[in-house]
């Protein structure tokens, strides 16, 4: 097989021909490591590079395998993580300057799980610095370039993830997510993205944007790819409080079963309002997909989603404010002006609208949970436009003017103020050959229904074959 | 995010009460179209009736 073909083999097609030791993981992480420095100058997604640690690992690995231990579908793929999980003794650093030096003492818990499944990291991905941004244009390194056009934003914050695993840099990422950092760079790049549930997988060493809507979850190139990602990132950590004990079920077992007479909610407000043209047909056409192969289409009622992105950006700048409390008042000129200007904002913010916004998440979450009690997911578009261009700061949809940010986030606040998963999908291209994403929001621990969703519509599809120029 | 119509005056004293904060011109400057979308931010919470519901908390969600 030639390099770049195994580079773009699915995950899970890694694992199998590791496991029947067709392919070792030296040679597979001889392989990314090789694709990285050929094309990562374009992308720049890459802050850290662990060239050294990924081989000594990737042997060890080998020879495990050779031995008769194999550890199960992680063990022997070479990964990549957004910069904000803590490794340990490896730098960390949010994607500022400001953290340029920090070596953690300890690794972020789905660090460890993912080592104790046998996976090796092969580097640190850049982000949008201290996530605190849906574009990736500000970061440590400069700007990352999106794998489908290098003159325009993968998307943000995770952005590098999304960007490494478009380009068949590794085999599947972690990102975090806060109003949608992990499912709008899926969306704007073409792979998969999965916020899980608030409490299903541990935030324990990752360097919070805000507590109570920062998740955890994984990017990748194809839905079963997620799961075994999840499967091995999920669930309960003493070191993370608000982790929970729910059981976390065989979520690649789950993927395979029949969608039929499922229910799929569609809202009737909000969430099909101005969007691209090109991002309504092929949401629509994916949700006919969908339709064929079985599901149900009812409508439903979410008229307080449009308060989203209010309540959430008040949550987030007085969290942010508070754990950057320390860094405005030592470090201020190490921000970038952008993100500084955002969390001194943050520090205006007087604690009964903190509060109010508390309210409204209350009954944000209340309104998605009734909807949820007639269906089993809601289906909408990810991200309203297609990736635009670095440096663009408005664009023009339904005849009006907006802000960059507030349009890529606007759909998928929700579901972090509600703290319910979502996954988004890739769901088509426009005719400039820009990736779409089709989102999928279920109930609280259903990860296994959104999966089992997304699933049947990627087997239904081709877009996740589709890759980008590199 | 929107573009400003504040003066930096106005910004300036408004940063002084609320947060406590002395800032240079420039910094007044990059603060204040961020600050013009938290006040609409502010308004949009201001106009929806919350009833009694009481704040979210979030640290634990389970099945509905």
């Amino acid at each position: 097989m030639e390099a770049s073909e195994l580079c773009y083999t699915s995950l899970r097609g890694l694992a199998i021909l590791i496991q029947r030791q067709e392919v070792s993981p030296v040679e597979a992480t001889n392989a990314v490591l090789d694709r990285v420095d050929k094309f990562d100058r374009q992308l720049n997604s890459f802050i850290t590079l662990l060239r050294d640690e990924a081989l000594t690992q990737a042997h060890a690995a080998e020879q495990e395998i050779q031995a008769g231990r194999y550890r199960g579908p992680l063990h022997g793929i070479p990964i990549a993580v957004k910069d904000l999980f803590y490794t340990k003794g490896i730098r960390t650093t949010a994607g500022s300057k400001i953290l340029s030096d920090f070596k953690p003492a300890y690794d972020a818990t789905v660090i460890t799980k993912l080592h104790d499944a046998g996976a090796i990291l092969i580097g640190k991905l850049t982000m949008h610095e201290f996530a605190r941004g849906a574009t990736n244009a500000s970061s440590l390194i400069g700007a990352c370039n999106n794998p489908w056009d290098t003159l325009r934003v993968p998307g943000g914050s995770s952005g590098g993830s999304a960007a490494a695993v478009a380009a068949g840099l590794c085999f599947g990422s972690l990102g975090s997510d806060t109003g949608g950092s992990i499912r709008i760079p899926a969306a704007l790049c073409g792979i998969v993205g999965l916020k899980p549930t608030y409490g299903r997988v541990s935030r324990n060493g990752v360097f919070p944007l805000s507590w109570s809507l920062d998740h955890v979850g994984p990017m990748a190139r194809t839905v079963m790819d997620a799961a075994l990602m999840l499967q091995v990132i999920a669930g309960h950590d003493r070191h993370d409080p608000t982790t929970r004990t729910a059981v976390v079920p065989d979520y690649s077992v789950a993927l395979t079963k029949d969608i039929e007479g499922a229910r799929l909610g569609i809202p009737q407000e909000f969430y099909f309002e101005h969007l691209d043209p090109e991002v309504r047909n092929s949401v629509w056409a994916a949700i006919q997909t969908l339709e064929r192969a079985g599901a149900q289409l009812e409508e439903v009622s979410l008229p307080l989603s449009k308060y989203a992105a209010a309540a959430g950006r008040i949550i987030s700048l007085t969290e942010s404010a508070e754990i950057h409390e320390q860094f405005l008042r030592t470090r201020s000129s190490d921000y970038s002006s952008e993100v500084r200007a955002s969390l001194l904002t943050g520090q205006l913010i007087p604690g009964k609208h903190y509060l109010k916004a508390q309210r409204l998440r209350s009954l944000i979450r209340q309104e998605m949970a009734a909807a949820l009690r007639r269906v089993d997911a809601l289906v909408t578009p990810t991200v309203p436009i297609p990736a635009p261009r670095i440096g663009q700061t408005t664009v023009d949809i339904s005849q009006e003017t907006v802000d960059i940010t507030w349009a890529l986030s606007r759909l998928t606040r929700p579901a972090n103020l509600a703290g319910f998963p979502a996954i988004s999908v890739p769901c088509g291209f426009t005719e400039g050959g820009l990736p779409i994403g089709l989102q999928l929001t279920g109930r609280p621990f259903a990860e296994a229904t959104i999966l089992q969703l997304a699933y049947a519509h990627e087997q239904e599809s081709i877009w996740h074959q589709r890759r980008p120029m590199f | 995010m929107a573009a400003t119509t504040l003066s930096p005056q106005t910004i300036g004293e408004m940063v002084r009460k609320l947060g406590g904060l002395s800032l240079s011109p420039s910094e007044l400057e990059e603060l204040a179209p961020h600050l013009e979308t938290l006040f609409s931010d502010l308004q949009t919470l201001a106009s929806v009736d919350l009833g009694e519901v009481e704040p979210e908390t979030l640290f634990d969600v389970q099945g509905e």
